[in-house]
């Protein structure tokens, strides 16, 4: 079963690790429904 | 739920506990409010993900980090969820 399919996520990117932007892209074509997403630095 | 791209283990255990049971230091408006909402690091996702699109958004991501990583943040994900 699908962890993302179908599902409501939020995104916390990192702008040093891995950006919102990306993982925007991932979870999407996993057909997850992107309802927040933000990069941040957490330096 | 949340998909997280942080990969530092103290801020990433303090956000994922922090959406699940509530802020921990109770310093937030979360404080001892829990929302019981799951959380996943994207380099758990892999198989979820179609390959082309992992190729070309993460696998260079995934070459930046050291394996040990990795299994850190895998299992600190695993230990917040209660998988």
């Amino acid at each position: 079963m699908s962890i993302l399919k179908g599902h409501k996520v939020a995104i916390f990117g990192e702008r040093d690790d891995v950006a919102g932007s990306s993982v925007r892209s991932c979870v999407l074509a996993a057909g997850a429904d992107v309802v927040y997403e933000t990069t941040s630095c957490f330096v | 739920m949340l998909v997280f791209g942080l990969n530092e283990p103290g801020n990433l255990r303090i956000m994922a506990t922090t959406f699940k049971d509530g802020d921990p230091g109770y310093a937030g408006v979360l404080g001892g409010i829990a929302l019981g909402l799951k959380s996943y690091h994207i380099f758990e996702l892999q198989e979820e993900i179609p390959a082309d699109v992992w190729e070309r958004e993460m696998a260079f991501k995934m070459l930046e980090v050291e394996d040990a990583l990795i299994q850190q943040i895998c299992d600190i994900m695993r230990e917040i969820r209660g998988d």
